[in-house]
């Protein structure tokens, strides 16, 4: 049973290549049907292409395929515009209400707009405009609690970035949904960040200023996909892995070149270089695992980094006393030398 | 699938529960002060652009350090103003010199601390002046009984090193006070409509520390 529409877009997708290829071209002379046979694997085709499309509203060619990109990027846009039109028109108006109208707005309007998303949920199969309607959704919660804190005065908290999250990841598994995935799996970091960085004592406003929680974390967003399956939505554990690789490099990048606290009691200089060489060690084991798992994203991010935190070590070692064109020289003979590695490495994978 | 559902519901209704739950609290009990600002203790925070977005009214409540503007340094930073002691109360590890070469380095990575702020009124209403900053709000209260004149106010505070002295010195900064004020009908519509006018602003700071507008009063025009 296939439950996700990637999944049975790849299988319609071959299902009409073999279609093409039995009839014409190398394999129709290799692999010789008999009247009977093509005519049962064209009713099993046929079949399977149904109801496959019975469930999923499925692209029939690459038109099509470029036409449903346009499409979720146009929702997803449409989607921003319309979050960013609703804050806008409400802080239009929202001083000429007495305070009991103001909340009462503020509350109904997310609740009012996942109702929406529900109702759209159930008339397409796309999911464009539940989509759409759960992303205002998502932003006019956000709208919900600033406005109540603006309205009672109240300090900002931390906590406000939980409630975000938790609700745009309900989103995200609702309605298969990576950007939501995206968005509240970002937010629940931050909100992590933040909590650790308050229980200390310290600002939770500065919870960026520690890169070492959000380093950690990430690791854990990263494993995810390892202990909870995701049947229903795979497409969801290279979110995880991509957000979590992405957070976990920027936190080490940070670390290794700016100038971060660190929880290490040791001088600013050894714990730079510790996570430079850190950086290095495990985007290679992540380009390593990448290729052996199967999980392009990864390696690419994981090559990015890489290249990166090099480029950072070389310009610092470099760039002051070399000549420009030697130094970009030798940036390209390292591209070469990363092309090479890695070429080696997809042989062995 | 369904469960998801119910998750994002409950985030819904929780959040809002806990927030009004919160604004409940402050609001119940005996308030912390109740204080009186003139207009000239306020700057607006009306957004000035020429489409006039926003339609709220919300003011900020001008405040200073103790001694300003003449205790300021060239970059605009206090200078001195509270005990290296006081410092070490508030969580800052005060154990490097601050004329020594690795201070500004030592100083700079540590990171802010939350805090309480005492700020006494000026008996004209004008404005807010820092008394002092502690971990412990009912400590402060303690020392600075006078709820209609003292507010006791959440805060950050960074530790900084200063020469402005000539001789580098701990100092801190305050920041983050909760200063902004949202007035709500029918208060910001007397204001609208009034947009010259001196006014009074009456407000009353609950159990939490946060504040509610309770009136407003016109006096004579500016």
């Amino acid at each position: 049973m296939v439950q996700d529409r990637a999944e049975a877009q790849r299988q319609a997708d071959g299902i009409r290549t073999l279609q093409r290829d039995l009839t014409s071209g190398e394999l129709a002379e290799v692999l010789v049907l008999s009247s009977e046979q093509k005519q049962r694997f064209d009713l099993w085709a046929e079949s399977r292409l149904a109801s496959l499309g019975a469930v999923f509203d499925l692209d029939r060619n690459t038109a099509q395929g470029a036409m449903s990109w346009g499409a979720r990027i146009a929702s997803a846009l449409g989607g921003f515009a319309l979050a960013v039109s609703l804050v806008l028109l409400f802080q239009r108006y929202w001083g000429f209400f007495d305070t009991w109208m103001q909340v009462f707005f503020v509350i109904l309007a997310p609740a009012a707009l996942l109702a929406g998303a529900e109702y759209a949920a159930r008339r397409e199969r796309t999911l464009y405009f539940a989509s759409l309607l759960s992303l205002v959704s998502l932003a006019a919660f956000a709208l919900n609690l600033v406005v109540l804190g603006q309205v009672f005065n109240i300090a900002p908290s931390e906590r406000a970035l939980l409630a975000w999250g938790v609700f745009a990841v309900a989103l995200a598994y609702r309605y298969g949904q990576r950007l939501h995935l995206t968005i509240g799996l970002f937010l629940l970091v931050s909100y992590g960040c933040a909590f650790l960085t308050s229980s200390l004592g310290y600002d939770w406003l500065e919870f960026g200023a520690r890169p070492e929680y959000a380093a950690s974390l990430a690791l854990i967003l990263w494993s995810v996909p390892l202990w909870l399956r995701h049947a229903q939505n795979p497409a969801f554990e290279s979110v995880y892995r991509t957000l979590g690789i992405s957070i976990f490099f920027i936190a080490v990048v940070s670390l290794a070149e700016g100038n971060m606290i660190s929880f290490f009691p040791f001088a600013p200089d050894v714990i730079r270089t510790g996570y430079r060489s850190l950086g290095l060690v495990i985007a290679m084991g992540a380009i390593w695992l990448g290729i052996r798992r199967q999980w392009p994203g990864q390696v690419n991010l994981a090559a990015f980094f890489f290249c990166g935190l090099l480029v950072f070590r070389l310009h610092a070692w470099w760039w002051a006393w070399m000549p420009s064109w030697l130094f970009f020289g030798i940036l390209g003979l390292f591209g070469v030398v990363v092309v090479i590695a890695l070429r080696q490495l997809r042989r062995w994978a | 699938m369904k469960k998801s559902l119910l998750v994002a519901l409950a985030a819904l209704a929780l959040a809002n529960a806990i927030t009004l739950w919160h604004v409940a609290r402050n609001s119940a009990g005996v308030p912390d002060t109740s204080i009186t600002l003139n207009s000239e203790a306020l700057s607006s925070l009306s957004r000035s652009d020429a489409k006039d977005e926003d339609s709220s009214v919300n003011f900020n409540i001008r405040w200073q350090y103790p001694g300003m503007p003449e205790t300021m340094d060239d970059w605009g930073w206090p200078r001195i103003w509270i005990a290296r002691e006081a410092l070490q109360r508030l969580g800052f590890d005060c154990s490097v010199s601050p004329a020594s070469s690795d201070a500004q380095a030592f100083y700079r990575r540590q990171p802010s601390r939350r805090a309480f702020v005492a700020m006494q009124l000026a008996t004209s209403g004008t404005g807010l002046t820092l008394l002092e900053t502690a971990v412990d709000s009912n400590a402060l209260r303690g020392r600075y009984p006078d709820s209609k004149h003292v507010l006791i106010l959440p805060a950050i505070v960074t530790i900084q090193v200063t020469s402005g002295t000539g001789v580098p010195a701990l100092t801190a900064i305050v920041d983050k006070v909760p200063t902004q004020i949202h007035i709500p009908k029918p208060f910001s519509t007397q204001i609208r409509t009034h947009p010259n006018a001196a006014f009074r602003l009456h407000l009353t700071y609950g159990s939490l520390h946060e504040p509610r507008v309770t009136g407003v009063d016109f006096s004579t025009p500016r």
